[in-house]
């Protein structure tokens, strides 16, 4: 079978609507359905992971809050952040959860790279660093491993809304843009060039003898 | 005969994770295409089906119970 992608750039959406459609795609897709890639800026919005603490949102700043179905704690989406929500078929590409998360990881890791900005992973804490600053957050949910939510990574956004809740269920977590680290930067480029690091590393794997299965990751 | 059921039959290599939701009570017959549990791990939830058609006949571990690679979560009688 020769791999497909379809990349749809969505623009700004509302979160619910987004979420609803995910679903749809992935709970009707078949082992046939190409996968994809959708970009999207989201309007502000808090959303909150299935088992994530009410106590992890400290107060009411009228940012709605979003109950959803992926992995993780409460985080926050604006205008200004990169989404990117990979719906892929874990089993076409025989990759297992772990792998593809650090995938995810390494795809904007390498974005950050070309621009001379030096990100990495923090043992127990999910996403992408910049030193101590959080720049992305990743939160997934796979159904018969159809993979669905994404990335989320920040371009140039307004942070001030991670004030009012503990991300990722972190205390005290401080969060970072790529426009303080480099002007050469857009968001669209942003979505664009980490899709295409995570296509790389898809088709990568798809063709090399020995997958590489990450030391750490989860 | 029976047959438990590990993290390991979903294909992940996870070292652990935690039982969100059981899909399926204990004498339910399941086929593989059932979804048997969800289980979240640090940044994902995975809605995973049976790896073999057959009737639930333990369900060891709760929602809410982290468990290891090496825990069986679920016996499983499978069908001949």
């Amino acid at each position: 079978m020769s791999l497909r992608y379809a990349i749809r750039r969505m623009g700004l959406c509302d979160y619910r609507q987004t979420l609803n459609d995910m679903r749809a795609f992935t709970y009707n897709r078949s082992p046939d359905t190409p996968d994809e890639f959708w970009l999207v800026e989201h309007q502000p919005v808090y959303t909150q992971g299935e088992a994530g603490s009410p106590a992890h949102i400290l107060r009411d700043n009228g940012i709605e809050v979003v109950a959803t179905d992926r992995g993780g704690q409460v985080t926050y989406h604006g205008p200004g952040q990169a989404v990117i929500y990979p719906l892929i078929d874990l089993k076409r590409h025989q990759l297992g959860m772990r792998t593809f998360v650090y995938m995810l990881e390494q795809a904007v890791i390498d974005w950050l790279a070309a621009r001379d900005i030096t990100a990495v992973r923090v043992e127990h804490a999910p996403g992408v660093f910049v030193g101590e600053r959080k720049i992305c957050a990743i939160g997934l949910r796979s159904y018969r491993r159809y993979v669905y939510h994404g990335l989320a990574l920040n371009i140039d956004m307004d942070l001030s809304p991670f004030n009012d809740i503990n991300p990722c269920g972190f205390q005290r977590l401080k969060h970072t843009n790529v426009s303080e680290y480099t002007k050469n930067y857009s968001l669209v480029d942003a979505q664009f060039g980490v899709c295409r690091g995570l296509i790389d590393q898809l088709d990568g794997a798809r063709y090399a003898q020995k997958r590489h299965e990450p030391e750490t990751a989860g | 005969m029976k047959r438990d059921i590990y993290l390991n039959d979903f294909g992940d290599m996870l070292e652990s994770a935690t039982i969100r939701q059981w899909h399926v009570q204990k004498d339910d017959q399941v086929t593989d295409d059932d979804i048997l549990l969800s289980f979240e791990t640090a940044k994902a939830i995975m809605e995973a089906p049976s790896p073999v058609n057959g009737k639930v006949t333990e369900l060891y571990a709760s929602a809410g119970n982290t468990v290891d690679r090496q825990t069986p979560l679920a016996a499983i009688e499978v069908n001949e």
